[in-house]
């Protein structure tokens, strides 16, 4: 492939996974949620795959296989399941407004290039401008544990943070050794599943899987 | 002297063809929710009706109402000579973006203005809510105009940018483009008072902001207002599909050009329209709090477009 | 020689309008506007004279212990004097024919020392001269304003002498690295001082001078000055005084001590806090329901984003093209020069409009624009500007502004933080656009809101000095590149930034003022005649009314104009008060909203109250009895000697 129209695609892949965080900020729909991680997900695989293909890096085709697998079918799937049987309601509440969040948003990505702008100078990948849009990745997802109430969507932002990791890890070195990424992958299973399992025990004790109710543990 | 007089004629061009468009658009709604609709031809003879109406004024207003729609026309008369539609060339290079969204910002000032001068509770709500929006819209349309010009290297003239991006070539396909693209559509949408914004179709509602400033217009005046409500559409849309995607834009003064230009913006135009159509039907009017979200993520959208221009 | 002439031809009068406006006598009032307008009138020739002349340079043949005190005039204190004497000279004839203004001759006296000692701020070329004449500045604004209310003054005086003890303290500093008083010879002191102490130094003036210009949180003399204070007063601070605090402002920062590269965190905190102050002076103004509250928040807003433009000039020279450090300048000044006029401009207007009818508030007017026309032309004109609205002044300069932001890539680094600094700008700027709109469509559109205004009597004589301003408005902005021209060879010579080329160059794009005002002015009018030409009969009829007659209050009112947005941005504002007017048992409710000013309930309050509580903690080691003094005597000495032997 040419290697500026590879460039684009990647940028554009990049971005829209960053675009994608910024969407999930905003949804109220625990659908819309899983709906954007998926997405995210898919346009991570691709995005692994224009890197294998212009890299000759092979292992990242597997990465990319196991990725579109677990986390843009997999994964969503399981939670819609769950989501269905919690009967959580469709809606995901948030301590902030969405213009509020955007701009909060908005200010990470910039705190995000700043933070690693004498880093990306140093790399030599085709992908290095990807590593300030990874580090957004993850504030955001960080950013949006902090702000909702719903276990299902912080365990979406948990996701979303892996998947910034991963976006990182191929902007840095092409992506780790495949052995410590099939590991992070069961990790990730692992994780949804545990979170998927407390959230069914949360709203059996609680009625609720609004993690702020878990204050009243203290008591 | 060829550019001059191209450019004049496509801004001919422009004003003849903004009524027929917003027919379209009416067309193309009543078609998509099984009605007949009015002859996409309505729109001319809507306004030359009004022209031969005599007009009706409030006894309230003063010396300025009369000369509202006056401004407002030509406001819209001078920003059509500063547009490219199907030729690169501009009448003159006596301003860039940055001035004409400032000529846009005259349009809505006088507007709002017009809409006090009755004295009555529409004129004041209208203007009031169009007010906010253009609060919430101001900066992100800079901004989308501002990425646009950092990715053709730093140019603010309307003239420069078609070219430099066909120049690109495919490079240009980038992040920023798209986000500026998508930010400065969303801008389209509620400048012009469309859907999800406000509801063009409506009347003597308490929902109505761009029809509620013109409540005390008539005849004459309100033909004007119309015309160049009309005319801003068709200036944003020919702006978003010369700017942003200007492939087929004629680029030197040849007939064959001219003439793939001309086809490529009436096609262009023609699928921005049907577009806005589509969403008309689509999505209902947002309440009037809702509209931040919507106008912060275009925000939102347009500073995206200016970090990936820095950081990709 | 002719230095000397013109400067007394300049100085003299105003000070003998001084001495004479305190004689208590019947003529003396009338004399010292004399003497000061005779002043005023050749402090616009120090620009002309500047052109054919060259620089004016003087030494008053006085001595004290700090040294001489001299002048001189370069081109660009040259050319804001001769603005600064043209907004004077319109705000003082107003003044002659205004029936609110203060009768007596004292308040001339005080015009006339305002006038001295801006003008030699402005061209001081020595420490000592330019710190008493800014001084002189503060004082006599704090007694022109003592008008209604005297709380306001003293605010102003309290926070502005905080202001001038930093301004001091900067000069200080900047006076030990320099070596001399002399301020023509003082240049790249950054090199001198270091880059922490220059931080320090600029940081000093900027908050110094902000106090002036209404940085927050300095500002809360502002509003309530320019409520309280007679119109010229108010007129004369916030136009003559910006300028000279600008002013000096940009030579302290740029031309003795030199933006470097190491300052670009100092500028990064000074980006937040300017644009911070525009964004919420915007917001501020949106929520006043008198007009000169609202003029007040505006000229925070304007100047906060000259302050902007000070602080991206810094950000700048942080590996940015030297071309485009000299745009943002001049952006920043041109933009100070408009303001003093379109500003000087409004509020003659809001002054006479408040003398004829009587009112102060927005909701009792409406519907003056039928009453007094020529105002409301004056006052669209002034509102035009305001909003930067093209081919008005305030348009080319706003122009100017985004232009350097948008030109501004190859910075290292921190060019991320250019677009937020077009998203304040536009976002700010449109805020007050609609405030302004507000402002003129409740003051003059509409019906009107009381019986009152019908009766309103104007003065047709200050239509002429309105009318200059007015005209300068226009013609500021429709030849505003070969104004900053001129001001871009006065900022060459004030500072050691290298030229590049014109300046207009270095821009990206272009914008032909003559022509696109031509354009816009030939189309309207076109249209115009046609319509005359071909015209229908036109009738009149009362407003649509759904059925039911309206009465003065069944209009909208300003609060709900600006409503929608104080919902939206409504985490920004401070405490709502809702109050009940008036007598509850009355039939006629009547409920009044009121937004207390978050700075002042925040931070001026308990700032007081533990200045208070500090002071009666003092308070109690003063008991009178004189054992206890001897103790205190007895308790420094003790410590002082320990001191003195270990340290």
């Amino acid at each position: 492939m040419d290697a500026a129209i590879s460039g684009n695609l990647i940028d554009l892949c990049v971005v829209a996974m960053l675009l994608l965080s910024m969407l999930a900020m905003t949804t109220t729909r625990i659908a819309q949620l899983l709906n954007a991680f998926a997405v995210q997900s898919l346009f991570l695989t691709f995005l692994a795959l224009v890197v294998a293909d212009s890299t000759g890096h092979t292992e990242l085709f597997i990465l990319g296989g196991i990725t579109f697998a677990v986390k843009v079918i997999g994964i969503p799937w399981a939670m819609r399941r769950i989501s269905v049987r919690l009967h959580a309601g469709r809606e995901v509440d948030s301590t902030m407004g969405i213009p509020g969040s955007l701009l909060i948003c908005t200010i990470l990505i910039i705190v995000a290039y700043l933070v690693t702008e004498p880093l990306m100078a140093t790399l030599e990948t085709i992908t290095r401008n990807c590593l300030a849009m990874s580090m957004s990745v993850i504030l955001i997802g960080l950013f949006m544990m902090v702000t909702r109430r719903k276990a299902m969507a912080e365990a979406v932002g948990l996701l979303m943070m892996e998947n910034g990791l991963f976006l990182g890890v191929i902007s840095i070195s092409y992506g780790m050794p495949l052995v410590v990424e099939i590991g992070i992958f069961f990790d990730v299973l692992m994780v949804s599943a545990i979170i998927g399992i407390f959230a069914l025990r949360i709203s059996k004790a609680f009625d609720s899987i609004d993690t702020s109710v878990l204050r009243r543990l203290k008591e | 002297m060829i550019d001059l007089v191209l450019s004049v004629i496509q801004a001919i061009m422009m004003i003849a063809l903004a009524p027929l468009f917003a027919g379209i658009l009416n067309k193309a709604k009543a078609r998509m929710q099984h009605r007949a609709g009015s002859s996409i031809f309505q729109p001319y003879r809507d306004v030359a009706k009004l022209m031969r109406k005599s007009e009706n004024i409030s006894e309230s207003s003063s010396w300025l109402f009369r000369f509202i729609p006056y401004v407002c026309f030509g406001s819209m008369l001078l920003l059509s000579l500063m547009t490219p539609f199907f030729s690169a060339y501009v009448a003159a290079p006596y301003g860039d973006l940055i001035s004409m969204v400032y000529i846009f910002t005259l349009y809505r000032f006088m507007m709002v203005l017009g809409g006090l001068e009755g004295g009555s509770v529409f004129g004041g709500m209208g203007g009031s809510r169009e007010m906010m929006m253009s609060v919430l819209i101001e900066p992100s349309l800079l901004l989308s105009l501002m990425a646009l010009a950092g990715l053709t290297g730093g140019s603010t003239m309307i003239g420069d940018i078609p070219r430099e991006l066909i120049g690109m070539g495919a490079i240009v396909l980038t992040p920023a483009l798209v986000l500026a693209a998508s930010s400065f559509f969303i801008t389209l949408l509620a400048e012009n008072s469309r859907v999800p914004f406000d509801n063009p179709a409506t009347h003597l509602e308490l929902t109505m902001v761009h029809e509620g400033m013109l409540i005390e217009y008539s005849g004459r005046g309100l033909g004007l207002m119309d015309l160049s409500s009309m005319m801003r559409l068709m200036i944003f849309s020919s702006m978003f599909c010369t700017m942003f995607f200007p492939w087929g834009i004629a680029l030197t003064a040849s007939p064959s050009a001219v003439l793939i230009g001309l086809a490529s913006i009436l096609i262009k135009v023609l699928l921005v329209t049907l577009a806005i159509a589509l969403i008309e039907s689509y999505l209902a009017k947002y309440r009037l709090f809702r509209l931040p979200n919507l106008l912060t993520a275009s925000f939102a959208l347009s500073l995206l477009a200016m970090i990936s221009l820095y950081i990709l | 020689m002719y230095d000397g002439l013109y400067l007394s031809l300049m100085l003299i009068p105003a000070a003998v309008g001084m001495a004479v406006g305190i004689i208590p006598s019947g003529y003396s009032r009338r004399i010292a506007v004399f003497l000061c307008g005779v002043s005023a009138f050749f402090g616009v020739l120090a620009y002309p004279l500047y052109i054919y002349g060259g620089e004016i340079t003087f030494t008053f043949p006085l001595f004290s212990a700090w040294g001489p005190y001299s002048i001189l005039m370069d081109e660009l204190s040259s050319m804001i004097i001769s603005i600064s004497s043209v907004v004077f000279l319109t705000v003082i004839a107003h003044m002659v024919r205004s029936p609110s203004a203060p009768a007596d001759g004292r308040y001339s006296a005080l015009v006339c020392a305002l006038f001295i000692s801006c003008i030699l701020t402005m061209c001081a070329d020595t420490v000592i001269l330019l710190l008493m004449a800014w001084e002189a500045v503060t004082l006599s604004t704090f007694l022109m304003a003592s008008g209604r209310d005297h709380t306001a003054a003293w605010k102003f005086l309290v926070i502005a002498h905080i202001g001038g003890l930093m301004v001091i303290s900067g000069f200080l500093v900047m006076m030990h690295y320099a070596g001399g008083h002399v301020l023509s010879s003082w240049s790249d002191l950054g090199v001198t001082m270091g880059p922490l102490v220059s931080c320090g130094v600029v940081a000093l003036l900027f908050m110094g001078f902000g106090t002036k210009l209404g940085l927050v949180p300095f500002h809360a003399w502002m509003p309530d000055l320019y409520a309280s204070a007679p119109t010229h007063t108010s007129a004369l601070v916030s136009t003559v005084s910006s300028n000279v605090a600008v002013l000096i402002l940009f030579k302290g920062i740029f031309g003795y001590i030199g933006a470097s590269d190491g300052m670009y965190i100092l500028a990064i905190i000074m980006m937040a806090a300017s644009s911070f102050t525009a964004v919420w002076s915007a917001l501020e103004s949106l929520v006043q329901t008198e007009p000169k509250r609202i003029l007040a928040y505006s000229s925070m807003e304007n100047m906060a984003l000259v302050l902007l433009c000070f602080s991206l000039g810094i950000l700048f020279s942080n590996g940015g093209s030297p071309g485009l450090i000299t745009v943002v300048l001049i952006a920043g000044l041109f933009h100070t020069i408009n303001h003093s006029v379109f500003k000087s401009l409004m509020i003659l207007t809001v002054g006479s409009v408040e003398d004829c009818t009587g009112e102060t508030a927005m909701e009792k007017m409406g519907g003056l624009a039928k009453i007094m026309p020529v105002f409301s032309v004056m006052a669209l004109v002034a509102v035009l500007s305001m909003a930067a609205i093209p081919p008005f002044n305030g348009f080319a300069s706003e122009w100017l502004m985004i232009q350097s932001m948008m030109g501004g890539e190859g910075i290292h680094v921190t060019e991320i933080l250019l677009p937020l600094g077009v998203a304040v700008l536009g976002i700010s700027g449109m805020m007050a656009a609609v405030s302004y709109a507000r402002l003129y469509g409740f003051m003059f559109l509409g019906r009107p809101r009381s019986e009152k205004n019908v009766s309103a009597k104007v003065d047709t004589a200050t239509f002429v000095p309105m009318s200059v301003l007015a005209i300068l408005c226009l013609g500021m902005g429709i030849f505003y590149s070969q104004i900053t021209e001129r001001l871009a060879v006065g900022v060459a010579a004030a500072t050691s930034i290298p030229s590049d080329g014109p300046f207009l160059d270095n821009l990206s794009g272009t914008l032909n003022m003559p022509l696109l005002a031509g354009i816009l002015l030939t189309i309207v009018f076109a249209v115009y005649a046609l319509n005359r030409i071909f015209r229908k009969k036109s009738a009149r009829s009362p407003t649509w009314d759904c059925g039911t007659p309206l009465d003065e209050n069944m209009q909208y009112s300003s609060v709900g104009f600006s409503q929608p947005l104080v919902r939206v941005f409504h985490p920004l504002y401070g405490d709502v008060i809702e109050a009940l007017d008036g007598d509850s048992s009355d039939k006629r409710k009547k409920y009044s909203i009121r937004f207390a000013e978050p700075f002042v309930e925040h931070l001026y309050v308990p700032l007081g109250n533990l200045l208070m509580r500090g002071a009666k903690q003092v308070g109690r080691t003063q008991n009178g009895n004189i054992q206890t003094y001897f103790g205190y005597i007895l308790a420094v000495l003790v410590v002082l000697l320990v001191a003195v032997r270990f340290i």
